[in-house]
Order: structure tokens, then sequence, then C-alpha cells
């Protein structure tokens, strides 16, 4: 029997094997491939990194893992920070996977925890709905018991890439009896079940990355049930904590050189550079906005370093991780001014032989994926600093005598209308 | 509010907090501000026992630290005089420390260090020029060679307590290149011109030297390499100043979370409405990355590390910029009563905006990163 390696001993070892099994990140290359050789290629990387034992370092070995520590997990990722990683399994070991080892029976753990591992499934997110994204806990999504099994009706959105994903965690209401909050539960839905259509969404910025799902008398096994049966917001909540501080440290399966305290700070001159090819490097207002993005990255790299830890070790509550997915927000956008101010018209117009400028990122939002900034501010508001809730009946009132949407906020789906 | 803290820096921090609690109140405060030297002394005396003033000081001179990390633990320091609004030149103290502790003769630290751990000896850093602002090479104030040693003219500005200083560090021109000074400020020459301060926690002054001559003691460190100890020196100001601001704002903006619990308005609390809990819990996400960064930069600082030059910079320029920016906008959310002398949020709000122009603002410090970036090799 050998002796568990530490922290450092792991580290050299996964510097070796990455470089020797794992291609370097591209420049500019973005993180999502949702192409089919994008995703077969992930796969493909992400089976390797379990072969080569280098990923899971904190997960259970009966579940596939390496059976090591979250200090070696922030090796591995420290080390990956050049490499390119499988991120089509962002969901999967982000949100699935803690979900799962926290509140899954024995036979879900041992079902799909080592199918993560190995590359075999891609997890989703079903949360949002086209009827409600930041009123997660007003679902309109049905699931109802028959037999079995339950059967689920209804529709989901923001789902990234849905369209390659094998399982998902779908919120549905169980209860419409009682308060919105009580009548939830997480199902483990199989994206090959009948009665699941899904269809690609594309974006502002032309990315095709998110889809929607439609569910049509989708049938899944009783047992299919994560946390129990109505304690379904609990999971969401559990669920929500975890997806604010992934996407706080990058949301990357690979981690940044700054994960780690010591590793220092690095500026990249990318700014300077695109300033001096304008020939703008010695104007002082371009200079103090170049340093103003240094500003912005380093101290969203600190936070993110200290409110993680903090989590972790129980100096801060879980919904501090909402400081990080707001200030994420905050440092796309403002990063994005000053890269289109920087850029200058090359931010509007460029040659197509050369990347996307700054003018794209422009276009986008930090602010709402994974949750508006809005609802980020509540979360600081109301766990944090202990700021009272705007007063609504809607934490109290049956959800079945709740106002709640009737339009779809998105184009409607193609096909014949449904019936009912 | 700094995390991962050891059982000794807890205590620490607990006991700071406590003794500026009972010793100085903020009616305390209000008492001083009409007070030309504006702090007490035997304040200054008890906090010296806490080791306020011996962090950076060598154990052999009666200093050291609860940590081994002098500017870590002393930025603990800080940040509680600042949420005290202690009034006192404690910044400005540990900078000359320091410098004689980095630079000086055996004969100098024995004279200074251990009068300075021990709460005896204030000192001041005298720095900014009118001309000049806060480069660390200035020019209008000059030191020239001559017989007993040199001849020091010219005006120095913005200088922390210069009334009240025992020993004034000054760094002056030479034709050789910038060097440091150390002046007793009983020296002919010296006169001391009291500014009137924004901030009513500090006192300033501009300080004239009209042919102050100084022997060759007064030397610190060696003519000419100056510029690579103002650099350290200014790099353990920031982070000081940034541990204060940190401090001030946390508390400033603790008094406005609970007023907006207490204060009701259209039959509810006024924190209740997202126009204003948006608002404040948007500080409160700047704060962390303020407590984050300032922290960063205190280790970064202590450690010698390759970064501490640009960590205190960025840790300034953010903490610099959100401290006022976070204050300000307090008074907006408190209304009326924000903006009375009666009530105690503008003694923070001044503080953190004295803190954020002293040592260059925001927009100064941004641009100074780039210049750092560029004099590295890419």
């Amino acid at each position: 029997v050998s002796s568990a390696p530490s922290v450092e001993e792991f580290r050299v070892r996964v510097r070796d094997w990455l470089s020797a099994n794992v291609p370097l990140k591209e420049p500019h290359e973005s993180m999502l491939h949702c192409t089919p050789e994008g995703v077969a290629r992930d796969r493909s990387i992400m089976r390797s990194l379990w072969e080569g034992r280098v990923f899971g370092a904190a997960v259970p070995e009966e579940y596939g893992g390496l059976g090591l520590t979250p200090a070696h997990e922030i090796a591995f990722r420290e080390e990956a920070a050049d490499f390119r990683m499988p991120e089509i399994f962002g969901n999967a070991v982000n949100i699935a996977l803690p979900l799962l080892l926290t509140y899954g029976t024995e036979e879900q753990k041992k079902a799909f925890v080592p199918n993560i591992l190995n590359g075999e499934h891609i997890w989703a997110q079903l949360l949002s709905e086209p009827s409600g994204g930041s009123d997660l806990a007003g679902a309109l999504t049905r699931a109802v018991r028959d037999g079995d099994e339950w059967v689920i009706n209804g529709a989901k959105i923001w789902t990234t890439a849905g369209n390659f994903c094998d399982f998902g965690l779908c919120l549905a209401r169980t209860d419409p009896d009682v308060p919105k909050h009580a009548g939830l539960t997480m199902l483990i839905v199989p994206f090959d079940s009948p009665g699941l259509t899904v269809q690609p969404l594309t974006l502002v910025d032309g990315d095709v990355d998110f889809c929607q799902e439609f569910f049509d008398d989708v049938r899944i096994p009783g047992a299919n049930v994560l946390g129990g049966v109505n304690n379904g917001w609990q999971i969401a909540t559990t669920l929500m904590v975890n997806e604010r501080s992934a996407i706080g440290r990058g949301w990357s399966l690979g981690g940044s050189r700054s994960d780690g305290t010591d590793a220092g700070i690095v500026l990249s001159r990318a700014l300077l550079e695109e300033a001096r090819r304008h020939g703008r490097d010695e104007d002082p207002h371009l200079r103090a906005l170049i340093g103003e993005a240094w500003v912005l990255t380093t101290v969203q790299a600190a936070a993110s370093r200290r409110v993680s830890a903090a989590i972790r070790s129980g100096e801060l509550p879980g919904p501090a991780a909402a400081l990080l997915k707001a200030l994420v927000g905050y440092t796309a956008v403002r990063a994005g001014e000053i890269g289109i101010e920087v850029g200058g018209s090359a931010s509007v117009a460029w040659r197509s032989s050369l990347p996307s400028p700054y003018g794209v990122s422009r276009l986008t939002s930090q602010n709402i994926g994974g949750g508006t900034t809005e609802m980020q501010l509540n979360a600081v508001a109301e766990r944090l600093l202990g700021l009272p809730r705007e007063p609504s009946s809607d934490r109290t009132m049956p959800f079945n005598q709740l106002r709640h949407n009737t339009m779809s906020a998105t184009p409607a789906r193609p096909g014949p209308e449904r019936a009912g | 509010l700094q995390l991962s803290l050891s059982d000794d820096q807890s205590l620490l921090v607990d006991t700071c907090r406590r003794l500026l609690e009972d010793h100085n109140p903020v009616t305390r405060v209000r008492e001083l501000i009409d007070d030309p030297v504006g702090f007490d002394r035997s304040l200054w005396a008890r906090g010296a026992e806490l080791g306020w003033f011996s962090m950076l000081v060598p154990e052999e001179y009666g200093g050291g630290s609860v940590s081994g990390q002098g500017l870590v633990d002393l930025s603990l320091v800080a940040e509680e005089l600042g949420r005290g609004l202690y009034p006192g030149p404690f910044l400005s103290t540990n900078v000359v420390a320091a410098a004689i502790t980095e630079l000086g003769t055996d004969e100098q630290k024995a004279r200074y260090l251990p009068g300075i751990a021990a709460g005896d000896i204030i000192a001041t850093w005298a720095l900014a020029e009118p001309d000049r602002d806060w480069s660390a090479t200035p020019s209008s104030l000059t030191a020239t060679r001559s017989s007993r040693g040199f001849l020091l003219n010219g005006l120095k500005t913005t200088v922390q307590h210069g009334g009240s200083a025992d020993l004034i560090l000054v760094t002056a021109s030479t034709p050789e290149g910038p060097a440091h000074f150390l002046v007793e400020p009983a020296a002919t020459g010296v006169s001391v011109d009291p500014l009137v301060a924004l901030d009513l926690t500090s006192r300033f002054s501009e300080l004239r030297f009209d042919g102050v001559e100084l022997d060759g003691g007064a030397l610190l460190g060696r003519v000419g390499d100056a510029a690579a100890s103002a650099e350290l020196l200014q790099q353990i100001a920031l982070c000081l100043q940034c541990a204060d601001s940190n401090g001030v704002t946390d508390r400033g903006f603790a008094m406005t979370v609970q007023y907006s619990k207490d204060r009701v308005a259209f039959g509810r609390p006024i924190g209740s409405y997202q126009a204003l809990k948006h608002r404040m819990a948007w500080y409160r996400v700047q704060l962390e990355g303020s407590y984050a960064i300032a922290a960063y930069a205190s280790e970064s600082v202590s450690r010698r590390r390759e970064d501490a030059g640009i960590a205190a910079r960025i840790a300034k320029a953010h903490v610099g910029k959100w401290s006022s920016v976070t204050l300000h906008d307090c008074v907006q959310m408190h209304g009326g009563i924000g903006m009375t002398w009666d009530y105690d949020l503008h003694l923070y709000v001044r503080r953190v905006i004295s803190n954020e122009a002293v040592y260059g603002a925001p927009n100064e410090q941004y641009r100074k990163l780039v210049d750092l970036v560029e004099a590295t090799v890419p």
C-alpha cells in the first residue's frame, strides 16, 4: 500500500503528466466548444485525465476519485491553468458532482460520479424557465408521480450545451398546494428520455452555447430524486452557492496562475500592446485605463481567493459567494468598456483574419448568466448584511394561488402548438 | 476584517479595539478637533505597550511582532486605528522606523529605534513637495555638502503631524541623486507652518528648511541611493494607509446599514428598498475586494516579493477609490442627518477622502502601474 502523495509531490506529477498528455490552450481560445468535434475532444481529454489519475483529487476513491484533499485539487487547478481543459464538463464537475456527493444516495453516487470523472456523462442544470429565471422558486415545470415513475411537463432554458448533455438536474414542482419553496423537487433527468426536445439558442454574439428544453410527458425512474421529495429548494440553494463560487474563480476546470496565494501578480500586457499598435500607448488617459483594468482583474482574483477560503473555513457563510459573482459582472463589463476605448475603431471593425476584438465583449453581459447581478445583490443584502426583504406574499401563499407569467419570454418553440 | 488570523493576531486586534473604545471614543475624537496637537500622548504610550511602533523594529532595538511578519501584524493594528478614528501619527512614525531599520547605521539605530518602539519618539516623513507631490525623487528641497556635513534648503508639504514630531525624515535631492536625512525639528532653520486639514483626525504641516546645517551623522543611507528605499517606504505607507481606510470604511458603512434598518419611511425600514439595499450590497462587494487586496499587499511587501510594488499600488487604487465612493454615498443614504456636523459619519468620510489623495490618487496609481510594468522585461 503506497501512502498518499503530498500536495507538492502531486503537483509535480500533475505538471509532468499534463505536459506529456494534454494540449496547451491556444491564445484567444474560447472556453466552450459547443460543436460535435469540440465535445468529442473534451470527452477524450476528460477520459485521459481520469486514466492519468490527475483529476478528481478530492473525490473519494469509491466513487472514482483519487481520495486526496481539496489542497491537491487546488494544485491540479493551478498546474492546469495553461492547458486545454474539458470545459464541456463544467456543470458536471462544478455543479452536479458536489451535489451528488452531498445529497445523493449510495446508488446515485456509484452510478453517476464515476461517469462524470471518466468523461462518459456531460451534465446540465435545468433550473431557469422561459417564464422566469430570477424567481427560480416560481418554477412552473410539473412532475407528477405515476406508479414507479415521475412524469414531467414544462420547459427549461439557458442550459449550457444542452444539445450535448447526457443528464440534467431538473427543478420541478411536485406540490403546487403549498408555498412555492416547499413544493419543489430536484430530479435527475436522462437527456435521451422520450418526450424531451432540445432546441439550441443563438445569442447576440453569435454563440450557440445555450439551449432550451421542452418536456412532454417525460418519464423518469422514481428513484431519480436528489435529496428528497419536496426538498428541491435546499438542493437548488446549495447549487447556487457552488455555482457562484465556481464563477467567481473563473468557472474553468483548470485554475489561473493566481489561484495560489504565493504565485504572484501577473499583469497581461495585451491592452498595452493594443494601445501601442494604435500609437496611443503614451496617452495618459489610456495609460490610466490600462492600469485600472489591471486593478480590476487583480482585485477580482484576490477577492476570489479570500472568499472561497473563508467559505471553506466557515468564516463567511455560503451566500458570500454572491459577492464574487457580483464582482465578476462588474469587472467584465468595465474591462469591456476599457478594451473598446483602448482598441478604438479596431474594436468595431476588423479584418476577418483577426480574432474578435474587445467590442464583441461589450455586446454580452456577465451580469445575467448564473443568476443576475440584481439577485446576487439581494443575496448579499439579505444574507450578509441582514437587510429586510421587499414585502411580498409569495413565500407564504400556496403556489397555485400566486400570480405568475403566462407568456414565454423567449421565441415560441417551432412546430405545431402543444395541446392543452 | 481580516480572516484566518492566528490566536495571537486575534488577541492583538481585540486588545487594540478595546483600548480605542475605552480611550478614544468619538466624544474624545471630537474634543481633539480644535487641539493643535490633535492626539493624546497617554494613549500613544499605551499603544506603544501593545507594539504599535515596534513591529518594524528589530528585536535587539526593542521591536518584534506576533507573527514574525511585522507589516502584516501592523496592518491589522492600522485597520483597528482606522475603525476607531485614532488621530495620532501612527503611519509616519512606523515608516520612519522602517527607514532607520533598513538604512541606519548601528549608531542611528541605537539612537532612535528603542525610543520609537517605546513611544518616546514621534516621527514623520517629509516627502511631498508643492510642485512634485508624492514623487520619490524630490527636486526643490536640496541638500548640498558643507564643511560640517550638509545644508538643507527648500519646502516640504502635507507632512503628517509635522508640528509634533521629534524626528523628521527628509527626502532631499542632491547633485548625486536623492538622499534621506534625519532632522530634529529643534535644528536652526526649520520652521513649521500648520495646514488646515480636511480630515479632522489628522494634522498636516508645511516644513520650511532655510539653510539647515546637518552633520554627517544625519545622513540615512548613502547619498544618491534614496530612490529605492523611498519606494519601499512608500509601499509600507500604502499598505498601512489601505488598512486604515478599510477600517474607517467598514465602520462608516456599518453605521449606514444599521441606520437603514432602524429608519422607517413609507411604512417600512428604508433598508428594505432595493434602491438602497442594492447599493449597500454593492459597497459590501467592493469592501471585500478592499480587504482581499490590502491583505495581499501587506503580505507581499512584508515578504519583499517581486510583485510588492504593483500589489501596493493596486491596493491603493482600489481602496482609495471605493472607500471614498462608499462613504460618500453612505451620506446620501442617510439623507439630511448625514449632512450635519453633529452626526459622526462625516468624520469617517473626511478620513477616507484624505487617505485617497495622500500618496497619490487612484488615477496616478493606475499610470504608475503602467510605468512599473513597462520598466520590467516582458
